[in-house]
Order: C-alpha cells, then sequence, then structure tokens
C-alpha cells in the first residue's frame, strides 16, 4: 500500500505506508482517518526536505521501532552515528538543520537524534569563535559581558 | 447668490476618504512618519537555524551530547547561544583537586598515553605533589587549606541544584553535598588519598565515617541515579582494620550503598506487589546503570561476592578494583565458596539480597534475586604475590570463571591487573573460560597482564570472526608472526580500538621496524577510531618511527578519532647525509642555511613532521587527538631553529593538537610569548625559563584576580600559555598534568624552589610591597 505525501510547494511523494510510518505523526494520522487515499499535506516540510527524510526512512525501513528502556545507557554519545548516516548527513548546515526541524515536526525520533549528534560535533571542542564562524553568528557580547560570562564558567570540566 | 455646494459623496467616496486614517500604516498618512515594521504582515521564512535553536526539544537533544566545557564555551557565542546553553550549564557540577583515581578504562581522548595503562603515575606525581602540600596556601575564602567551594559558588550552586544531573567532586568540594541536589542521575566522590614521603595523608581530615554518611544520604536523595561512582570513600577495610584492634570489621560500604538503593526501589514499589517471575520486568526497580567502587585496603573475595549479590537487577555496568586477599580466607577452600556463591547468584537463589526489605510487606515466600544482566564488568582485583600460596585460589582463572559463568551477556570485559606484578598469565584456563562464559565479547581488555602468544593466538581464533571491535594487551615482537595477523584477518573489519604495549624485546630474536606493523593496521582497519601504541620504554623495538613508511600507503581509516604512537624520535631519510653536511643535500633542503649540522637535521626533521601534519589534516578529517610520545632527544629542538619554523603552519596550537606539548613548544620562544614573558616578575621569569622552557612547567599563582588578569593579557598574545601552564592553586590537575608528564628524579628541586618564590611574594605582600602591588 501505499500514500501520497504532499510538499509545503505542493509536490507529491508516492511513498510507501511501511516507510511512510516510520513518521509517528504520520503513522497516527493514518490510524486516525483509516483507509483512505486522500493526500496527506505536509505543510512545514519543503519537497527538498521531504525528498531527503524519505531517503532516510526508505533506507532504516526494516529497523525496529526504538523502544526507550529503564536500562538504557545514561550517557549519549554523538560519536556512535551509523556510516551510511554519517554520510547521510553530509549537507549544507541549513539542509541539515531543516532535516532536523523536519524529523522533529514528523516525529522520527532516529532521525532527529542523528542531526542533533552531526550539530554536536560540529559545535565538541570548538572555541567560541570558531562556532560563530561555523554558524555564521554575530558576536553581540561586549568583551566585559564575555569575560564576566568566562569567568563564572571557567571550572567547567571536559566530562 | 448662495454658495455652491459641492455635490454629494457617494458611500464609495466617504468610504475611501475615511480609510486612509483609518489605516495609516497602510497607507502611511502624511504628517506621520514611516512605521519602523513592514506595512503588512506575511510569515518570513525563520532561518532554520534560528528555529532549531528556539526549539527547547531540538535544543535539549543537541546539548545532551555536549559537555560542559562545551556547554561553557556555547555560553559565550551570542546573547541568543547564551539564553539556550544556560538553562544546560547547570547540568553538570565537577570540581577535583585531586587526580583521578585509577582509571585504566579511561577516556583516551583526553590522555591516551596515560589512563588506560600506567597507574605509577599518579604515585610519582602525588608524591612529589605532597612535598610542597603541607605549606600549602589558605584561600581566602575558605578556612581549610583544601576547600576551594567560595560562599558565592555554593550560593550559585544551591539556586541551581534543581538543574543539576551529575555531581562529580572529591574532598576539594565536600562542602557541595549539604547542597539539597534531588535530580541527580550521576554522582561520583572521589576521597582518594594524598601520598606525602609514602604516607597516605586524608586532605580532608580524618573524617571518613562522616564522609561516609553524608555520601549515603546524597545518593539517599536521589533515587533518580543512574550512574554512581565511588572512589576511595572507603579506606583500610578489611585486615588493615583488623590490625587496629578491631574485633569484626565493619559492613562493607559498598553493600550499604546498595542497601540504600534497595530502600529506593522499596519506596516506589510499595504501592504496587513485587512480581517474583524473573522474566517480568518490574519498573519499578531501581535505575542503576553503572557503578563503580575503587576502594582501598584488602578485600576478602566475600566482600567481592557480597557486592554482587547485592547488585540491582538494572545494572549493566560493574566497576570494582581493591585488593583482595586470601589471608582471612586460607582455612577454607576459598574456590569452592566461590563457586558455591556465584552458582547461586547464576541461579538466582539468593535469599538475603536485593529484595530482602522488601520480602517482609510480601508474603514469606521465596523472593528470588534477578542477577543483574552485566554488559560491562571491570573487574580489577590483584593479589600481593600471585602464586605465592600453593593454594590453587591464587590462580586467577580460578576465581574469574565462577565471577564470569553469572555474565553470559557480557560484552566489555576489562582485566586491568591480576597482580601486582608484572607476570606472564601462563594460564590456558583463562583462554577457555572466557571463550566459554563471555561468548558475545566485543571488547576485551587484557590491562597489565601478559598473555603469552600462544595462549592469545588460541584465544583470537576462538572468537568468532567480525566480532572483536576493541581489544588492549601487551605485545612482544613474536606477537607479529600470528597474533597480530590473525587479529587482522578475523576483525579487521569491525576493530574500532587497538590499545598495544610493547614490551621488551630482550627475550626475542625477532627486530621488526614498528612503522610496519603500525602501517599495515592504518591499512587494514576501515572502522578504525582508537590507535594507540605505547612503546617499551627501556628496550624499544625500534627507535625511531619512519614517518615516510607511515605514508607509503593509503589507509583506510579515515573515522580515526585517536591516534597514539610511540614515535620516539623522527627519522629523516637523509639524516646521515645531514649529519654530514653533505652538499647535495643542503642544495636541496631549506637547511643549508646554517653551518650548524645538528640544527639542519632539525630542520629536516620538523619538515617531516610538516608534510606527515599535512597528511593527517587533509585525510583524516575525525582526528582530534595526535600523541607521538615523544623522546627525550627529540625534546630540544635548538632555538634559533624553532624560532624559524614557528610559521602559520606549525603555530602553537597546531603543536599542540598534536601532542608536543611542551617539549616542542620549548623551541617556539615566538615574538608573542616574549611579550608575555614581559608581563612577569624578574623571579618568575627566571622560574619560568628554568623550569617551564624545559618542561617543568608549574606556575602557581597565588592571587586569583591576579592570576585571571595576567591570563586575561597572555591570552590575546599567547592563548595556550594562559590556558594550559597557568594553574591557580593547582585546583584543577587536569591542567596542570600535561607539564608533568616526564618528571625526573633529579630535577625535584622545582618545588622547593617554587614554594621559596610563594613564600617570598607572600611576605612581599604582607609587608606591602609597592614594587609587588604594581
Amino acid at each position: 500500500m501505499t500514500v501520497i505525501l504532499v510538499s509545503s510547494d505542493n509536490q507529491d511523494f508516492k511513498v510507501d505506508k511501511e516507510v511512510a510510518e516510520r513518521s509517528i505523526l504520520i503513522k497516527n494520522m493514518l490510524e486516525d482517518v483509516g483507509e483512505s487515499d486522500s493526500p496527506i499535506p505536509l505543510p512545514n516540510v519543503t519537497s527538498a526536505v521531504l525528498t531527503k527524510v524519505i531517503e532516510y526512512c526508505e533506507h532504516h525501513r526494516n529497523d525496529p521501532v526504538q523502544v526507550p528502556e529503564e536500562t538504557d545507557d545514561p550517557r549519549k554519545r554523538s560519536n556512535d552515528i551509523e556510516e551510511w548516516d554519517m554520510k547521510f548527513m553530509q549537507v549544507d548546515q541549513e539542509m541539515l538543520f531543516e532535516i532536523i526541524l523536519a524529523a522533529n515536526y514528523l516525529d522520527i525520533k532516529p532521525l532527529l537524534d542523528v542531526g542533533c549528534k552531526t550539530v554536536a560535533n560540529i559545535i565538541k571542542g570548538k572555541t567560541p569563535e570558531e562556532i560563530r564562524k561555523a554558524f555564521n553568528i554575530v558576536n553581540d557580547f561586549t568583551p566585559e559581558e564575555e569575560a564576566q560570562i568566562k569567568k563564572e564558567n571557567e571550572w567547567a570540566e571536559d566530562r | 447668490m448662495p454658495k455652491k455646494r459641492n455635490p454629494y459623496l457617494s458611500p464609495q467616496d466617504i468610504a475611501a476618504l475615511l480609510s486612509p486614517p483609518l489605516h495609516h500604516y497602510q497607507q502611511p498618512h502624511l504628517f506621520l512618519p514611516p512605521p519602523p515594521y513592514p506595512t503588512t504582515i506575511i510569515a518570513e521564512p525563520q532561518n532554520p537555524i534560528s528555529a532549531a535553536f528556539d526549539n527547547t526539544l531540538i535544543t535539549d537533544n543537541i546539548f545532551q551530547y555536549l559537555s560542559p566545557r562545551d556547554t561553557a564555551t556555547c555560553l559565550t557565542v551570542s546573547k541568543t547561544w547564551y539564553t539556550v546553553a544556560h538553562l544546560h550549564r547547570w547540568k553538570s557540577v565537577t570540581h577535583y583537586y585531586t587526580h583521578q583515581p585509577y582509571n585504566y578504562d579511561g577516556d583516551p581522548l583526553t590522555n591516551p598515553r596515560f589512563q588506560w595503562w600506567q597507574p605509577t603515575r599518579d604515585d610519582r606525581f602525588l608524591d612529589a605533589f605532597g612535598k610542597i602540600l603541607p605549606s600549602w596556601p589558605i584561600h581566602s575564602h575558605s578556612p581549610s587549606p583544601l576547600m576551594f567551594i567560595s560562599a558565592k559558588q555554593k550560593e550559585l550552586i544551591c539556586r541551581n541544584a534543581f538543574r543539576v544531573k551529575s555531581l562529580r567532586i572529591d574532598y576539594s568540594a565536600q562542602s557541595l553535598m549539604d547542597v539539597p541536589f534531588g535530580n541527580l542521575t550521576r554522582f561520583s566522590l572521589n576521597c582518594r588519598y594524598i601520598l606525602i614521603k609514602d604516607r597516605a595523608v586524608n586532605p580532608g581530615g580524618e573524617e571518613d565515617e562522616r564522609l561516609k554518611e553524608v555520601a549515603l544520604e546524597v545518593i539517599a536523595r536521589n533515587p533518580k541515579l543512574k550512574e554512581l561512582e565511588l572512589s576511595y570513600v572507603e579506606s583500610h577495610h578489611g585486615w588493615y582494620g583488623w590490625y587496629r584492634g578491631d574485633n569484626s570489621p565493619p559492613p562493607l560500604f559498598a553493600v550499604r550503598v546498595l542497601q540504600v538503593l534497595q530502600r529506593h526501589h522499596h519506596q516506589s514499589s510499595s504501592t504496587s506487589t513485587i512480581n517474583n517471575d524473573n522474566n517480568n520486568n518490574n519498573n519499578n526497580e531501581s535505575g542503576l546503570y553503572s557503578l563503580k567502587l575503587f576502594c582501598q585496603g584488602n578485600y576478602k573475595m566475600d566482600d567481592l561476592c557480597s557486592v554482587i549479590e547485592n547488585c540491582p537487577p538494572s545494572l549493566r555496568e560493574l566497576t570494582f578494583h581493591g585488593y583482595l586477599e586470601y589471608y582471612n580466607e586460607r582455612p577454607f577452600p576459598v574456590e569452592q565458596v566461590m563457586l558455591d556463591r556465584f552458582t547461586a547468584i547464576k541461579n538466582n537463589s539468593i535469599h538475603n539480597s536485593y529484595y530482602t526489605s522488601v520480602s517482609t510487606t510480601t508474603t514469606n515466600s521465596l523472593i528470588r534475586q534477578r542477577t543483574p544482566n552485566l554488559r560491562l564488568l571491570n573487574i580489577g582485583y590483584f593479589f600481593p604475590d600471585l602464586r605465592r600460596y600453593e593454594d590453587k585460589a591464587s590462580i586467577p582463572e580460578i576465581t574469574l570463571s565462577p565471577i564470569l559463568s553469572c555474565f553470559p551477556d557480557l560484552q566489555d570485559l576489562f582485566l586491568p591487573k591480576l597482580s601486582d606484578n608484572w607476570i606472564s598469565l601462563n594460564c590456558p584456563e583463562l583462554i577457555s573460560i572466557l571463550t566459554i562464559s563471555c561468548p558475545s565479547l566485543t571488547n576485551i581488555n587484557f590491562g597489565n597482564n601478559f598473555i603469552p602468544e600462544e595462549h592469545m593466538h588460541r584465544f583470537l581464533l576462538s572468537l568468532p570472526e567480525g566480532q572483536l571491535q576493541e581489544i588492549t594487551m601487551t605485545i612482544r615482537p613474536d606477537f607479529l608472526e600470528r597474533v597480530l595477523p590473525i587479529l587482522l584477518e578475523r576483525s579487521a573489519s569491525t576493530l574500532q580500538v587497538i590499545r598495544l604495549r610493547e614490551l621488551s624485546s630482550e627475550q626475542c630474536d625477532i627486530h621488526l621496524q614498528r612503522s610496519s606493523y603500525v602501517l599495515e593496521i592504518l591499512t587494514s582497519c576501515p572502522r578504525l577510531k582508537t590507535l594507540a601504541i605505547v612503546p617499551s620504554p627501556t628496550d624499544p623495538w625500534s627507535p625511531e618511527l619512519h614517518l615516510h613508511d607511515l605514508l607509503q600507503k593509503d589507509w583506510v581509516c579515515s573515522e580515526l578519532e585517536v591516534l597514539s604512537i610511540g614515535v620516539l624520535d623522527l627519522a629523516t631519510p637523509s639524516e646521515s647525509n645531514v649529519l654530514n653536511n653533505d652538499k647535495d643535500t643542503q642544495e636541496d633542503t631549506e637547511t643549508t642555511s646554517t653551518d650548524n649540522p645538528e640544527l639542519a637535521l632539525y630542520r629536516q626533521k620538523i619538515q617531516t613532521l610538516t608534510s606527515f601534519y599535512l597528511h593527517l589534516k587533509s585525510r583524516l578529517p575525525r582526528l582530534t587527538t595526535l600523541d607521538f610520545q615523544w623522546s627525550k632527544s627529540c625534546k630540544d629542538i635548538p632555538y634559533d631553529c624553532a624560532v624559524e619554523y614557528s610559521n602559520s603552519l606549525l603555530t602553537l596550537d597546531n603543536l599542540r593538537w598534536m601532542g608536543l606539548r611542551w617539549w616542542a613548544i620549548y623551541g617556539l620562544k615566538t615574538t608573542a610569548v616574549r611579550e608575555a614573558l614581559g608581563a612577569l616578575s624578574k623571579k618568575e621569569t627566571e622560574l619560568f625559563e628554568k623550569y617551564m622552557w624545559q618542561g617543568k612547567g608549574i606556575y602557581v599563582w597565588n592571587d586569583e584576580d591576579e592570576r585571571r588578569r595576567r591570563q586575561r593579557e597572555t591570552q590575546e598574545r599567547g592563548r595556550w600559555w594562559g590556558e594550559t601552564y597557568c594553574c591557580s592553586y593547582c585546583r584543577n590537575m587536569e591542567e596542570m598534568w600535561s607539564p608533568w608528564e616526564d618528571w625526573e628524579e633529579e630535577e625535584e628541586g622545582v618545588f622547593e624552589d617554587l614554594h621559596d618564590a610563594y613564600k617570598s611574594r607572600s611576605n612581599r605582600r604582607r609587608h606591602g610591597d609597592a614594587k609587588w602591588k604594581k
């Protein structure tokens, strides 16, 4: 069975129901509506982003659904990204954040996690100036304000 | 004549006339300035980066992967980022005065060389440090010499206590244990003694018992704990206690801790019935995931059994380090006792353990313990003299066997030290036990134990192909014939971490260039993330690593993050020519400009290093740590040469990134650093010159504000200097660790000199020396 997804720029995407249901949002919608041929509008996702999201869902269509366990490892590591996912996330920064927003909107937790890990990896180990450069941010602190913040947080540790 | 009236306006005309004043923001009124905002409301597409950082769910997800230091960095990026990062700043409070405890499985990213291998560094360091400790300066905010939490800091932490998820402290911050933390998921308390002249000194005073009680209170207040680490909170347990005149040893503190965790379980499950079915997962159980216990003193095997028996079923990672003694148990057949107890654990038939407190609220039926399904076991026990007794129990595999058989799903096994001597564990049974008991093993760390070539080969053969992900072992040259080839043949596709310690080659006839096997690994393991090799300090297989050779083939390990290889020294192809002042060589290289052959050699080495650096930068995008473990012969780069080569590529930051911590920097006396030195007093400059440049880079400021002011100044000029080497009261031992790495006994006088300098400065301040104030 296939489902038609409509992006914000009115492009139709015909995908397998199994693939579409990687999104909890779509899964719930389909369950609520029942059997229907009506296209599902996704007004917050552009066609370019939806293409990427569908590519991810296609690749992970057979993955087991994540169930948070009571005994999950509480330590979160950002360097355990699968090789395919890492290549998948090698996109320009705007697209990376578009994917994160889409994953959040569509409720695709594994994709959201991979996106956030990628962003965390960009930030890790960088100086404030390097972060500003990486995300094209203007420093709006005065030198005094910046020094004050540094002073307050100078004993932050690595782990 | 009547005045001619204007014609009546139609309703449309009236509407047209009235509408502009009513909607002046749509059509600007003649007398009003244009509006400062768009005249029409259009939903502008938001920048996705801003949109993402406006979303709390997304930022929470991102920041959970960042360390407190990275979070602190984010605070200073911009005001918007400050707002976002501030919520996460207080998720972790860490305050260490003493160095971390023996940490064999430490994160190799921070210090790949030592954290996983050499336990002796702490002793050397602390012994030296202890010499200045007795007269250590008193902090102005604290009545106790080793208290570093000021009232202001504590107040700040109190206000944010509800945000704190992780608390990692030692003696220096024990006052924080009064803060009403209630949401901790991670608690780490390090009460390690400091050694002063071979004497263990408790810098917090003789308050062991009080500290234990406070620690128990913290644990009791935080039922959401997932990770718990207690280092040396309990000391001198066991027969030391007996010698002190106690008739019976007190109950093991670790067991008391586990009993407190039982109370969490009991409280949370008081409204629900206890299900005795082993297969039924009880969601109310204590969620402790990781328990680390570093103990000081002597323990009976019985104690180890008690700890494992009392572990909550949710536990997945257990670390237990301490001396284990047989003295108390010698009259009994230890191996039989252990076998009985661990068999009981394995069969879930313990009566007096985890559910004991709960059982009173239910029927008297048998409450069966659910053995934790451990995935990681780090068991660092060792015996004073292995095989000293004829007793079979002194053979490690006899004691390991029943323990390992309880945890069939074990994936990570760490056996850092099974004896206090370097021994060859010639124990064929150990390999069989590992193979049978731990079929899912993906990570094995043999630590300081040397497994003979024959047994190691058998072990690697017994592992399923493509299963092993991490291995740490000691090797000798004869391992290159069978062990390493079989390791790469069966596990190259899955190996992510390889840590090897080269043992002396004295007893082997095989002499190989280390470059060849290092290259073999780098060209065979596509998923490799960490490669750490520690050469033998006394008898290295080959004193030089040929970087040229390493570049001969394409490396497949594009994901490499940590590369720590014992280069010791750089071999250059035309070394001999340069030394002989060969004319042709001089023409080919930049080194021709000098008559000094030694200088020319160093220049060529730096060129080699530069090309290697470029190679790494271009091919290994994820490389974060590079450590060449330079030998002493490599550190004294001539001053003239170094100045010339402190170019844009080999900057101080880059060199530091490459692990050239101080001896290479020694040579790079750039103008910026000279300027920084200009800010110091004469005495300070002398000390700096004397010790910093010679690698003994400790510098102690006794005035916090002064230190910060100078640190700010120096950061602008030579950033590395203020950050790394200028530490106040040695508050953060990590900061000052790197200059101490190669501490030599003959140069211990640095402490006395520094202390003298400190005292003279204190006197000057006390007596209002105008010069000093300036």
